[in-house]
């Protein structure tokens, strides 16, 4: 018997069946070339084919008609006879691998963006998109006609190019669902007012598409349980919808997610990072499986086998979207079918990786897995011909992913650390609140490497003679970044603390303190929000327009929501100077007028790092191949060092 | 005497859900009839399962539908099986042949003097009353009140007093469906009630129900005591000490609501959360460190 | 003084014709109570010969004597119980002596002299002492301690008033008699001695006391006389029919039900004729006491069942019956709902403390309300899916292995030789709730490596609700095809997770040709922890376990399931109501279907008891007791405080991975 019965047990979509409960979920993947499918993307889907995914929703918010492109995240555009070709190509590949391909189908009303191919927007009513802003005009009944028929092509190109199915996209705000919400839907005919008259457009799409693709083709729907808008669709009235379409016998799944995403909040809680729940929408999954009849999908941080087994088990759900779960290892299901989940890269919900790279048109990724994306170089680790010995040193995030590729391609590893315990900066950032799982990345290549044989030897300063009396073939220096001291009147007062050494323990700052960040990425707020939590008040000063304008579209909305909601003041546009006594002295960067703020009881500088490499020019002198990467190279994301570990790594 | 014949379909045809069994129409008709007509009831079936039933059910007489032909009647009732595969087209020819009234969707018959009150019915509540004198073909509707449960015993009885075989009733071959669990929905109720930005503030893990676990300070308790005096104080509910060392829980005096010059952050709206404008950045014209400047315009941000 | 003057003069004060007037009373009432008990006994023999022989004689004798001297049954209720014991006692030694005095004055025999005479006066003392204070307990308990249960019938009160009157003329009488002379041997007795002091010290007269003693006896002799008449009258009967209902009780297990009595006859009591002459003496050994409307899950939930009135109902009808040629409609005396909101849960049967079966009545009521065809559409509908797709639920029978896909598990070949056969069930089937308990047994024989097969879709339901629900002769078509199905594999052993299943065929198909040896899996996996093969599982949080009504009280079997909670947790609390004291979760006999609405939920009263303890886990043995209990859990205020288990999905989930297969 297998280990996760609930999720390994078979189940019946429509005409298909999926070998397990374990689904891709159409999610946008920025791979698209020209608004086809091509290689790149059907080489990263093929992967997860590979890895035993039971259902394959794909192409997220795939195109029905050009007046809503796809091009801003690469999508898939379905509005053109010249895709079926492309689409029979992937759903062939696809099909060797046991796994139904259903594709997404959406037009995205007034979400869509005019500044890509200069098209012009619609929406059931002319109210403007919160989130980028841009005017949409009201929707005339020719065009509703035109629209409605876009979508049973599109479908009958999906069916035409080997798809088993499409899944109806009525979330995020999207067309169907901006005719659902007051928020969007103005009108006063018979697509406005009472509910049967806001369902009429996504029930006649609906209708159209079932006729168009008959009854063996998978037609599912994508819809939010609770879009936590305060006129919107909240879980009462999803339910009495859902219900509704569920009478019509012409779906064959229901798909639930939580959140409308058209908000710069709402587009966060689409894709729940790091600081949310587990499984934080499965009670909505649930609750609209009370009332449906045909298969529900949840979704929303399901992370982990044993998880999904029990939201199975549970009857939560009757399929997991475990979709960035499946980004960082997309040999998930394989792994846990044969129950080796200590295998398993499980996905921390970093999201930098994959959907806020996503959102500014940029291939996905995964931070822990660069080979996300690049399945046509990396797919394979491929084996060395000739055995080297290697010696890493440091056992952070990218010294790690450098062992781990290393020894996997079957050198002899031998890794430094200095500190006990590996990780490196990970064990600093995962100090603060809302960021446990930081450490995830490391904690996995670290147990990865103790499995594949590298000799890890802690608490051992690496010096050159320690390095030369491995007789290394090469050298590998990840040896990481210290934080950095601004050059500041006044930094060497007592009341001057480093961030670092806040999350590290510092406890004496007193009540109030200003956090000057001059990093723009997750340093400065999370360990403001480390010190809110601690009772104590806390401003930020920072030069940049905001906090945190190096996250992306998921990551900066809710560090922003606790801040604000925690208490903290933002002051924004202001270049610290100088700290006098209990003041800050701080320059408005764009009049360059000096400001004294204060006074404060601490003041905390976030500078980033500033690299640390004792080894290389003494290592280089000596004649030794040497490496230096990540942040010792040069200080920046997480993402790029375990980018470089992997690099590098190979590269031996 | 009132000739009154029930047809009845077949009770060994597997219906749509698998199970072979006789449909609640043709179970109605044969109820009815004998609540009505009692001894006066001949039933004619399709097989012999349909007739065991029948003789259960207290009808005497039973035949085969093919003597149907042959017998003179003057009330037919029949139900969806006694149709059967022949369609209307029974009920149609028994009405044509013998110049009956023919009435569809009956759920209730009395018997009066000289006549039959059908009750038929018109959907969504409605009924239709009709008084009829004369031959009559009676189709039952499904929505008929079911009649009196016929217990295996007695069908078995009936069965043996007939003779008739027993049907064999096998499993054909094996299909399999997926296991679907009940669902659980916990404290589902608590997380989807509440204004839409208190839901959001929840799970972002800020507001009133937030239920942010991760951030609890988890420390010695001489820091927990730390902690919780600094709250206070913060809140103006003890004397702000000139120091953070010399407060202590002996200390720890409830000082008077007025006391406090520190804004009061509201817990009823997120949105009133106070701005405190004694530390905002004020303009230091001139000042020697500044880069630019001095500018007259009336900088702020 | 000598011995020979100690003794007493027998009716010496009161009037020859007083006297002879009062033995003619006495034997006219005990004749008059003689006649009456053989009628009705004649009346109850009317009904049928039960299927099953009585024990045998000398068996029920000690049976009786046994009940009688310790008074077992009546312990539950330890008020009670002291009550009965004191008035039962009490009311022989009262007996005893006034035979003794009968003898002594009508037969040469002498017994009242010396010390025989002096320990017998305080033994007779003691013996009314007793007596009166039992019959004040029930007294208090009657008019003060307001219990629910009691029958608030005028006659009833005024029958153990009419005890107490006769026990208390009785002291009078004698403390009357002794205050005449005084003597000093007459402090033997306690309590008439005593009244005597108190009337010397009042300085009553000598003929006042005479004439005082004359009434009190006539008095005395009257509410005797009264009793004797009314022995027959039934709630003093029970002395008579309660001893023989005892004696004559099941001897087989609780939740074993009974053939009809006849194959030919329809079965079921449409009269009271049609009941068994054992059902008829039982009725009339009803004490009123109550105690099966405390225990009954129905009557907790609401629903109009109230299982004493239905045994009184019964009785009634049969004293109806004494008086007509023929009996009437006997279960149109009673609510409908009544009748189809038992869940044949035992309790009543098991705290009956005269040995009534009570439920197995209420079955019989059922039967005769399927053969008369009146029965609630849920009750019809699940027959009919019974009957024609073999399983309750109505589901494609030949979806049967649903729950197993994944695992594949061994089907068995036709014509096989299976030594061990799993038995699914339709609840582990069908249900989402019991398909997880399947995959686990599954998951468990398999890591054991046990040789086992299943039926798949050649199982069918065995037909315990449909016989619990009164449609026997389904039940028997049910027994007859899988008993044929699994004659046809040699089947020796049959491993079941289901109490029911579990029950119908260890207990009820032997009668049909069966031949082979059922197992509960609570046992199984007992066994095997036994035996070492299941180890390693500790460290499980506190669990409480709710006996299955057909485990537990049904078979007795309430130590294997602990055992194998005690293997996984060291944490086991017990609810108040356990073992075979436990209360129903309300899906048995076809409860599961019939859910006759009440106030309440019996599922959700269990719940609250569960959740009582303050335990994280139930434990149950019973898919339709998890079913159920899962119910009641989404009910209690909180969500889901706890979580609802099989003992099979807690040992599936705790079990060494690696396999201890042997």
């Amino acid at each position: 018997m297998a280990e996760f019965q609930h999720l390994f047990t078979p189940i019946e979509i429509g005409h298909r069946t999926a070998k397990n409960r374990i689904c891709c979920s159409a999610h946008a993947d920025a791979l698209a070339v020209d608004g086809m499918p091509q290689d790149v993307e059907r080489r990263y889907y093929e992967e997860k084919a590979r890895g035993g995914v039971g259902f394959m929703m794909c192409f997220g918010s795939a195109s029905v008609h050009s007046t809503s492109t796809a091009r801003d995240w690469n999508g898939v555009e379905l509005f053109d006879d010249r895709v079926i070709p492309y689409l029979q190509k992937f759903s062939d590949t696809m099909h060797q691998y046991d796994v139904p391909v259903v594709c997404q189908i959406t037009h995205r009303g007034r979400r869509g963006r005019s500044i890509d191919l200069w098209n012009r927007i619609y929406a059931p009513s002319d109210v403007r998109e919160p989130n980028h802003r841009e005017n949409p005009h009201a929707l005339d009944e020719a065009m509703i006609e035109e629209i409605v028929e876009a979508f049973a092509a599109a479908a009958g190109r999906l069916q035409a190019g080997g798809f088993d199915g499409c899944e109806i996209m009525a979330s995020h705000c999207h067309l169907i669902d901006q005719f659902w919400t007051f928020n969007a839907n103005e009108r006063d005919d018979q697509y406005g007012g009472t509910l049967d008259n806001r369902l009429r457009f996504g029930m006649r799409v609906i209708d159209a598409v079932r006729e168009r693709v008959g009854s063996e083709f998978i037609v599912g729907i994508r819809v939010t349980g609770d879009d936590f808008t305060e006129r919107g669709l909240d879980n009462q009235q999803m339910l009495e919808i859902c219900q509704r379409l569920d009478a019509c016998g012409t779906l064959d799944y229901f798909n639930v997610i939580g959140g409308s995403a058209e908000t710069f909040v709402g587009e966060a809680a689409a894709v729940p990072n790091m600081s949310f729940g587990l499984g934080c929408y499965t009670y909505l999954a649930a609750s609209i499986r009370k009332v449906v009849d045909v298969p529900v999908i949840a979704t929303g941080r399901i992370v982990d086998p044993v998880q999904a087994d029990r939201i199975i088990a549970e009857g939560q759900a009757d399929l997991c979207i475990m979709n960035r779960a499946l980004i960082a290892d997309p040999h998930l299901p394989n792994k846990a079918k044969a129950y080796q989940v200590d295998d398993i890269r499980q996905c921390m919900g970093y999201n930098e990786g994959c959907i806020d790279r996503i959102y500014t048109g940029r291939g996905v990724t995964c931070v822990q897995n660069p080979v996300i994306g690049r399945e046509d170089r990396w797919s394979d680790l491929g084996h060395s011909d000739i055995r080297k010995k290697v010696v890493v040193v440091g056992g952070g995030p990218a010294g790690l992913e450098a062992a781990r590729v290393a020894a996997g391609r079957g050198h002899d590893v031998v890794l430094f650390e200095r500190e006990a315990e590996l990780g490196g900066q990970t064990l600093i950032a995962k100090l603060a609140p809302s960021r446990q799982d930081f450490d995830g990345a490391t904690r996995w290549s670290g147990q990865q490497c103790r499995k594949l044989g590298v000799d890890l030897r802690l608490k051992v300063d690496a010096d050159v003679s320690r390095v030369l009396a491995e007789k290394p073939d090469a050298v590998i220096l990840a040896t990481g970044a210290r934080a950095r001291r601004p050059a500041l009147d006044g930094l060497d007062s007592a009341r001057v603390v480093s961030g670092w050494d806040v999350l590290l323990g510092e406890r004496e700052l007193g009540d109030v303190v200003i956090v000057i960040d001059e990093e723009y990425g997750h340093q400065a707020p999370t360990i403001a929000e480390f010190l809110l939590d601690r009772g104590v008040q806390v401003d930020l000063v920072t030069s940049q327009e905001t906090i945190g304008t190096f996250l992306g579209a998921t990551t900066r909305p809710p560090l922003l929501t606790r801040l604000f909601g925690k208490g903290a003041q933002l002051f924004a546009h202001l270049e610290a100077a100088a700290i006098r006594d209990a003041t800050l002295v701080a320059n408005n960067i764009w009049t360059g007028a000096a400001h004294e703020m204060g006074p404060y009881d601490a003041f905390v500088y976030v500078y980033g790092g500033v690299r640390y490499d004792p080894l290389s020019d003494s290592l280089k002198q000596q004649g030794v191949a040497v490496e230096v990467i990540g942040d010792a190279f040069s200080p920046r994301s997480l993402q790029h060092a375990i980018l470089e570990g992997h690099r590098y790594g190979r590269k031996v | 005497m009132m000739r009154v014949a029930v047809i009845i379909g077949s009770a060994s045809s597997a219906t749509a859900s698998g199970a072979p069994t006789l449909p609640i129409s043709d179970r109605g008709a044969v109820a009815l009839a004998m609540a009505s007509f009692g001894s006066d009831v001949r039933a004619y079936a399709d097989d012999a399962d349909a007739r065991c039933f029948a003789r259960a059910a207290g009808v005497e007489t039973v035949e085969e539908i093919s003597d149907l032909e042959n017998d003179s009647v003057d009330v037919a009732l029949l139900g969806r099986g006694g149709c059967g595969e022949r369609g209307d087209a029974l009920p149609a020819r028994l009405a044509e042949q013998r110049g009956a009234a023919l009435v569809y969707e009956v759920i209730d018959v009395q018997r009066e003097a000289d006549r039959l009150l059908v009750t038929r019915d018109l959907g969504r509540g409605a009924r239709d009353l009709l008084s009829i004198r004369g031959r009559v073909v009676l189709v039952v509707a499904d929505s008929v009140e079911r009649g009196p449960y016929l217990s295996r015993y007695r069908i078995d009885a009936a069965r043996a007093a007939s003779g008739e075989p027993v049907a064999c009733n096998a499993p054909s071959g094996v299909e399999w469906e997926p296991t679907t669990p009940r669902v659980r929905l916990g404290d589902h109720a608590s997380r989807v009630a509440g204004r839409a930005v208190e839901r959001m503030n929840a799970l972002f893990g800020v507001g009133e129900i937030a239920e942010n676990t991760a951030s609890l300070v988890r420390e010695s308790a001489e820091e927990c005591a730390r902690q919780l005096l600094r709250y206070l104080s913060h809140h103006g509910f003890v004397e702000h000490g000139p120091g953070g060392e010399q407060h202590s829980a002996s200390e720890g005096a409830v000082a008077s609501r007025s006391a406090g010059q520190r804004p009061q952050p509201s817990a009823a709206n997120a949105a009133s959360i106070p701005i405190r404008t004694r530390r905002r950045p004020r303009p230091m014209n001139g000042h020697p460190l500044a880069t630019r400047g001095p500018f007259e315009v009336g900088v702020d941000v | 003084m000598n011995g020979s003057a100690i003794t007493r003069e027998i009716l010496g004060n009161i009037p020859a014709g007083l006297v002879a007037a009062f033995y003619a009373l006495a034997f006219g009432a005990c004749g008059w109570a003689a006649w009456v008990l053989l009628r009705r006994s004649s009346t109850r023999h009317r009904g049928r010969r039960p299927a099953q022989s009585p024990p045998p004689l000398g068996e029920r004798l000690v049976s009786i004597a046994r009940y009688l001297v310790f008074q077992e049954p009546l312990r539950r209720d330890r008020f009670a119980g002291i009550a009965h014991l004191l008035v039962t006692y009490g009311f022989l030694i009262l007996f005893v002596g006034t035979s003794i005095v009968f003898l002594e004055h009508q037969t040469p025999l002498h017994f009242f002299y010396g010390w025989f005479y002096r320990v017998a006066s305080l033994v007779i003392d003691l013996g009314g002492l007793a007596f009166i204070t039992g019959l004040l307990m029930f007294l208090w308990r009657r008019h003060f301690a307001g219990e629910g249960r009691i029958l608030r019938a005028w006659w009833v009160a005024a029958l153990t008033w009419l005890l107490l009157a006769i026990s208390i003329s009785g002291f009078l009488l004698e403390g009357a008699r002794i205050a005449v002379e005084l003597p000093d041997f007459e402090r033997w007795s306690a309590v008439g001695y005593s009244i005597a002091l108190a009337l010397h010290a009042a300085d009553v007269s000598a003929e006042t006391l005479q004439v005082w003693h004359r009434a009190l006896w006539g008095g005395h002799a009257l509410v005797c006389v009264l009793f004797f008449a009314l022995v027959p009258w039934l709630f003093f009967a029970h002395m008579i029919y309660g001893a023989a209902s005892w004696s004559l009780r099941r001897r087989r297990p609780l939740a074993q039900l009974r053939s009809p009595a006849s194959p030919e006859l329809p079965p079921g009591a449409a009269t009271v004729r049609a009941l068994d002459w054992n059902d008829l003496l039982q009725v009339d050994a009803c004490t009123t006491c109550g105690l099966c409307n405390m225990v009954c899950p129905a009557a907790a939930a609401g629903t109009p069942l109230r299982p004493r009135e239905i045994v009184l109902g019964i009785r009634e009808a049969l004293t109806d019956f004494g008086s007509t040629a023929d009996g009437d409609d006997l279960p149109g005396r009673f609510d409908s709902d009544a009748l189809w909101s038992c869940t044949t849960c035992g309790a009543c049967n098991e705290v009956c403390p005269v040995g009534i079966d009570v439920y197995d009545k209420i079955v019989e009521l059922r039967r005769a309300c399927v053969e008369a065809g009146s029965v609630p559409d849920s009750a019809a509908d699940f027959f009919e899916a019974t009957a024609n797709a073999f399983n309750p639920f109505g589901r494609d029978n030949d979806q049967r292995l649903a729950w197993a896909q994944g695992l594949n598990p061994p089907v068995a070949e036709p014509g096989e030789e299976i030594d061990l056969l799993y038995w699914v069930g339709c609840a582990g089937s069908f249900d989402p709730d019991g398909q997880s308990v399947s995959r686990s047994m599954i998951a468990i024989l398999d890591r054991l490596g046990i040789r086992y097969r299943i039926l798949g879709c050649r199982e069918r339901c065995t037909g315990d609700p449909a016989r619990r629900a009164g449609e026997e002769g389904l039940f028997r078509q049910c027994a007859r095809e899988n008993i044929e199905t699994l004659a046809g594999h040699s089947v020796k052993t049959v491993l079941t997770h289901c109490p029911h299943c579990f029950n119908t065929m260890k207990n009820e198909y032997p009668e049909f040709g069966a031949s082979f040896s059922v197992e509960h899996h609570s046992q199984f996996l007992a066994r095997m922890i036994a035996e070492g093969r299941l180890a390693g599982m500790e460290g499980l949080a506190s669990v409480t376990f709710h006996d299955p009504c057909y485990l537990g009280r049904g078979n007795g079997e309430t130590a294997a399931p602990r055992a194998v909670i005690d293997a996984m947790s060291d944490a086991r609390v017990e609810m108040p109501r356990h073992g075979k004291e436990s209360f129903c979760c309300g899906a048995g006999g076809g409860g599961l279907w019939l859910d006759v609405p009440g106030k309440d939920r019996v599922e959700n009263i269990r719940s609250r008891e569960a959740a009582s303890t303050g335990a994280k886990i139930v434990a149950t043995g019973c898919p339709f007791c998890k079913i159920m209990l899962e119910a009641g859990n989404q009910a209690l205020p909180d969500g889901n405080s706890m979580v609802v288990k099989d003992l099979a999905e807690l040992v599936a989930e705790r079990m060494p991975r690696s396999g201890a297969a042997s």
